[in-house]
């Protein structure tokens, strides 16, 4: 292996640290999860004209509240869990205008993404459009894996197939199986993390190393 | 083919394995604790202080040391000359590689 290869796998590997105990995926997880139970009661809100306050503001202060609120968790729970056993980093955070800008190209090709969707599979019978659906979702898991190392989100893209192909043998309605979906996914993020972190906590115990 | 000419000037405080593995590891952090570096870098804890104290005398690192609780803990980030001869290196280090 080349110096410059092994400089850049170093640095991937202190990149993935964050999710070394599953932690991370587990708020993901949970976020998700809350976030789609919210949609779905939301959309039974009485009277109606509630629901699209309930969609425009309440699911961003969702989002919002449960992301900080689930960040600061996870960041007590390392100090608790992580940090004693295998040590402590932590990442640059963007500042200022470049966090904004990161904010907005993130929100921007989630739009694009989701209007390209929409477009190619608003033509398709409703099985091809759950398929395409769940196709996307797990190309998107294999990035993940593929780009930060992080070999257990190849298990999640053949976890989110599974679930489609389980989904689309029941007689449920469609509405009902998207749901499950999506649902599924948080659980899948849950479970994901659960299971890193059961292994992290096998593999590692508290150091007691005392510094030199 | 490459001379003894062509090879790059390369920092010799970064061109050492275990150096050069603990500022790759800062590079991508913000800070990382010595229980962290020793376990990336596996070397002893002396050995690991002692590439420390060489990076921290030539600027490219600063080390920090408090407590948490009642354990001594370490810290380490990399200083802003330290990511610039960082950059340096890793830029001459390929251009040289893509020369051979």
């Amino acid at each position: 292996m080349s110096q410059t290869t092994e400089i850049n796998e170093t640095i991937k590997r202190t990149r993935r640290y964050w999710f070394v105990d599953g932690l991370a995926e587990m708020s993901v997880g949970l976020t998700f999860t809350l976030l789609i139970l919210y949609y779905r009661a939301a959309e039974g809100f009485k009277p109606e004209w509630l629901r699209l306050p309930a969609f425009v503001i309440g699911a961003p202060a969702l989002i919002l509240g449960s992301t900080w609120l689930l960040g600061k968790a996870v960041s007590a729970l390392k100090e608790r869990i992580t940090y004693p056993r295998t040590g402590y980093v932590s990442y640059p955070r963007r500042q200022g205008s470049e966090r904004w800008k990161r904010v907005i190209l993130s929100a921007t090709i989630g739009m694009a993404v989701g209007a390209a969707t929409s477009l190619i599979s608003s033509s398709l019978p409703p099985i091809y459009q759950q398929l395409f659906f769940t196709a996307l979702v797990a190309c998107v898991y294999t990035y993940i894996a593929y780009s930060m190392g992080l070999k257990r989100f190849y298990l999640l893209a053949l976890g989110a197939l599974v679930l489609q192909v389980l989904i689309q043998l029941s007689s449920l309605e469609p509405d009902m199986q998207y749901f499950l979906f999506l649902i599924g996914q948080g659980a899948l993020w849950f479970l994901s993390g659960i299971g890193a972190l059961i292994a992290y906590l096998r593999q590692n115990r508290v150091s007691g190393i005392e510094e030199a | 083919m490459s001379t003894a000419n062509d090879f790059p000037d390369l920092d010799r405080v970064i061109h050492e394995p275990a150096r050069l593995a603990i500022l790759s590891i800062l590079s991508a952090a913000e800070q990382a604790d010595f229980l962290y570096l020793l376990r990336e870098t596996a070397l002893t804890k002396g050995n690991l202080s002692a590439h420390l104290a060489r990076l921290e005398n030539a600027g490219y690192i600063e080390i920090e040391k408090g407590y948490v609780g009642k354990l001594p803990q370490t810290i380490c980030r990399m200083t802003k000359a330290g990511r610039e001869a960082f950059d340096t290196y890793r830029r001459q280090l390929g251009d040289f590689l893509k020369s051979l």
